[in-house]
């Protein structure tokens, strides 16, 4: 089995960027605005001075449009797998009990021609916990990978379709799904496409493990 | 010094390195003993079947049952001795990862006015037949 552990920091990123983004709305304007208060009192000509202002609005938009602009980008490349070769379809059964069989029925059509540096599907246990840390909370996830089916360094032709029924085994010995206030334990099955300079493709289906043995 | 010697003993289960083993479903059935070491006037003495989730996120507590056997005075030097029994729930099981433990536990307490209480803990491993 292998184990892997990461910290959830995308939100405080996030939370970063959108105090820094305000923090420019704020202070850029009113800099102009000293900035052509001053080249006035320069007692310059009525066009250089309509040029000024021209400039000091457009200066002044600048971060409103920026901005959102970036947070824009940032999403369409996010999502750009998505829109560049669509969605797998993944069939897996919501409801299990500890023990019982698991097929996992994956289908997916190339749209276009893509190299992937990996192709891979996974049955994931998490443990995700939440705690206070000062005034912030964090929440920390550690992922044990029980089954996995890999596919490396493959070129899909357009067209091309990948399609297979694997047959995994919620393991006997295992824990159920716990849904405890700030205490999650959760099974899912990941499908993760990763492609050279593209954001790499994950969806995740989630199972509920039944605290009960299949015999 | 703690105000209060607590003991607890279970009368099934199967005894492990740590703790007693139960199936989800099982009776839970044990005593407990006090010894005050002073006089007190307690709120209540009571024995708590509950399970906890420990490690790195914050604790979350569930109480199965209470039972809240005694209220008033506890003379030093005095025993008293309570009975109890319990239905463990089907879930969740007990479990120990890297970032969460779900621990049960019998908790028996005396509740006094003001003062921290003299706890004690038992330890148990619920846990199905695999």
């Amino acid at each position: 089995m292998n184990t892997t552990q990461k910290n959830d920091n995308r939100w405080i990123i996030i939370l970063g960027v959108v105090v820094v983004a305000i923090l420019v709305m704020c202070v850029l304007p009113p800099l102009m605005g000293f900035g052509v208060t001053f080249i006035e009192s320069l007692d310059v000509s009525p066009e250089v001075n309509a040029l000024l202002n021209a400039a000091t609005f457009l200066v002044s938009c600048l971060p409103f449009l920026l901005i959102p602009g970036l947070f824009i980008g940032y999403f369409v490349y996010r999502h750009l797998n998505r829109v560049r070769f669509g969605k797998p379809e993944v069939i897996v059964p919501q409801t299990l009990r500890v023990g019982d069989l698991l097929p996992v029925q994956y289908r997916h059509t190339f749209s276009r021609d893509v190299t992937c540096d990996l192709f891979s599907v996974q049955l994931i246990f998490e443990e995700r916990a939440t705690y206070s840390q000062g005034s912030s909370t964090r929440t920390v996830t550690h992922e044990q990978v029980v089954a996995e089916t890999v596919l490396a360094n493959r070129t899909f032709q357009a067209g091309e379709m990948i399609a297979d029924t694997l047959q995994w085994q919620i393991p006997h010995e295992a824990m159920h799904t716990l849904k405890a206030p700030r205490n999650v334990l959760r099974w899912l099955v990941r499908i993760k496409f990763v492609i050279p300079k593209a954001p790499d493709y994950a969806d995740e289906y989630e199972i509920t493990v039944q605290p009960e043995i299949a015999r | 010094m703690s105000k209060a010697q607590i003991n607890i003993a279970l009368m099934n289960g199967e005894p492990l390195a740590e703790g007693w083993l139960f199936r989800p479903g099982d009776e839970v059935r044990g005593s407990t003993t006090i010894m005050p070491q002073e006089d007190m006037n307690c709120r209540s003495v009571y024995i708590i079947l509950q399970w906890r989730t420990r490690g790195r996120g914050t604790s979350h507590f569930q109480t199965i049952q209470r039972l809240d056997v005694h209220q008033g005075e506890l003379k030093a030097d005095w025993p008293l001795s309570f009975e109890f029994q319990f239905v463990l729930p089907e879930e969740p099981w007990s479990y120990t990862g890297h970032y969460i433990n779900v621990v049960w536990e019998i908790m028996v307490g005396i509740d006094l006015s003001w003062q921290a209480d003299p706890q004690q803990n038992m330890a148990l491993q619920v846990s199905p037949k695999r």
